[in-house]
């Protein structure tokens, strides 16, 4: 029963930015929430004012994970950042961890 | 269709409490969270949790379970009564798009709360007819020299689908995009309106496709720098040498100063994954390989070598 469509999608923005109310659109909240997620320290804006903030897709991403990790495992915010900085962490160090294997089991 | 067992899904008897479902539904849930496991089908385990707890965790849903289940047989359609949500707000037909089992849309119809639904959304208020469709998530593998220089590529992604009369179907969607270069692991790409279809003049969702970058044979990533072990003969450390190295755009002439040691780290600027505000480098670690003694003149080289240079590699260590 399944049918194919194409789409072509020509161009993808990979340094995508996003105003405020751009950001609330695409991650269906409050400013309110991204309020709270500054203070936090969860994400940081680029611009000094509130009308000048510039959000990008890797603070977009970091957004949607605190999202998914408040509902589905019903942490905190506090606990959703402390985790993705710590994900952060640990993928950063799983790559030099793969670099160094690689550099002494080579032979 | 299959028979889901939701109790074995959450590991508990047939007659555990609220609060033990609870709690082994919150056990697993942080073991095969899709953003925090590494397990190889973590996403379909946590859905499979999902699903059951989403039945268990309601009394009423978990009395029609029970009750199904205990004259469950193959290929049985709408056992029970369609599921109608008491709060009566999300009965608009975007809500069977959960990404649960056919098991689960037979006995419950439209009534779930999908995986990663309406985040709070202010958006979709109770009293609107008008909304935006749901997000769409999904991963695609490119290789590194796709990471490197970009280019199209062509993916092909399962997705739900509304007809008129509000049935969900299956399709298989053929996208091309463009991946840009420079695309690091994890890095997540927008495409604006791809996602699922919203209801009333609503705009569809977006869809979300987070990059994953296969490992390489000999390169490694690191955020957008590469590295690379390069493996050096005795001499061409000892004595300073030209070699070629490869990158990514392409293989290199590398100096090699003499005297140079295992472990040591080259930089060449600018040749790793490019980028903005900067391109990533690559590092090259250098490690020199004994030849092996393999013939009578090889093994006298040796012997004249350890006669006529004396040398204690472990002269640290007395």
């Amino acid at each position: 029963m399944s049918s194919q469509k194409e789409y072509a999608i020509i161009t993808i923005e990979s340094d995508e930015n996003f105003s405020l109310e751009e950001l609330c659109e695409v991650c269906h909240q409050r400013p309110d929430f991204i309020y709270e997620l500054i203070e936090f320290g969860a994400i940081e804006p680029e611009g000094y004012s509130v009308e000048t903030w510039r959000f990008n897709s890797n603070q977009l991403q970091r957004i949607q994970r605190i999202l998914r990790l408040q509902q589905d495992l019903e942490v905190n915010l506090a606990g959703a950042a402390l985790a993705i900085d710590l994900m952060e962490k640990i993928k950063e160090l799983q790559s030099e961890v793969d670099i160094l294997q690689k550099h002494l089991t080579k032979f | 269709m299959e028979y889901k067992d939701y109790y074995k899904t959450l590991g508990v008897e047939r007659t555990a409490t609220p609060e033990q479902i609870k709690q082994s539904y919150r056990k697993l849930a942080r073991k095969y969270h899709p953003d925090v496991s590494k397990e190889a089908n973590a996403e379909e385990k946590f859905k499979a949790v999902q699903e059951a707890y989403e039945v268990l965790k309601d009394p009423e849903k978990r009395a029609t379970y029970d009750e199904v289940g205990s004259n469950w047989q193959g290929g049985q359609q709408g056992a029970g009564a369609h599921w109608q949500r008491s709060s009566g707000f999300q009965g608009f037909g975007d809500e069977n798009l959960s990404g649960f089992s056919d098991f689960f849309e037979s006995i419950f119809g439209g009534g779930g709360r999908g995986p990663h639904a309406g985040h709070g959304g202010f958006r979709g208020g109770a009293q609107s007819f008008d909304r935006r469709g749901r997000d769409q998530h999904a991963k695609i593998t490119i290789s590194l020299e796709e990471a490197f220089r970009g280019g199209n590529k062509t993916i092909q992604l399962e997705m739900p689908e509304v007809d008129a009369r509000g049935q969900v179907h299956h399709k298989l969607r053929t996208l091309k995009i463009t991946i840009p270069a420079g695309t690091v692991s994890g890095q997540q790409m927008r495409l604006a309106k791809q996602g699922l279809p919203g209801t009333g003049n609503g705009p569809p969702g977006d869809l979300y496709l987070e990059i994953d970058v296969q490992t390489h044979p000999y390169f490694t990533l690191q955020g957008r720098d590469v590295y690379l072990t390069l493996p050096l003969a005795p001499w061409e450390a000892a004595l300073g040498s030209k070699i070629t190295a490869p990158t990514l755009g392409g293989p290199v002439e590398l100096k090699i100063s003499a005297g140079s040691q295992t472990g040591q780290k080259l930089r060449l600027k600018g040749r790793g994954l490019p980028g903005k505000p900067h391109s990533g480098d690559e590092y090259v670690l250098l490690q020199i390989v004994t030849p092996p003694a393999k013939t009578e003149s090889d093994k006298a080289l040796y012997e004249k070598m350890a006669k006529e240079m004396p040398f204690n590699p472990r002269q640290s260590l007395t």
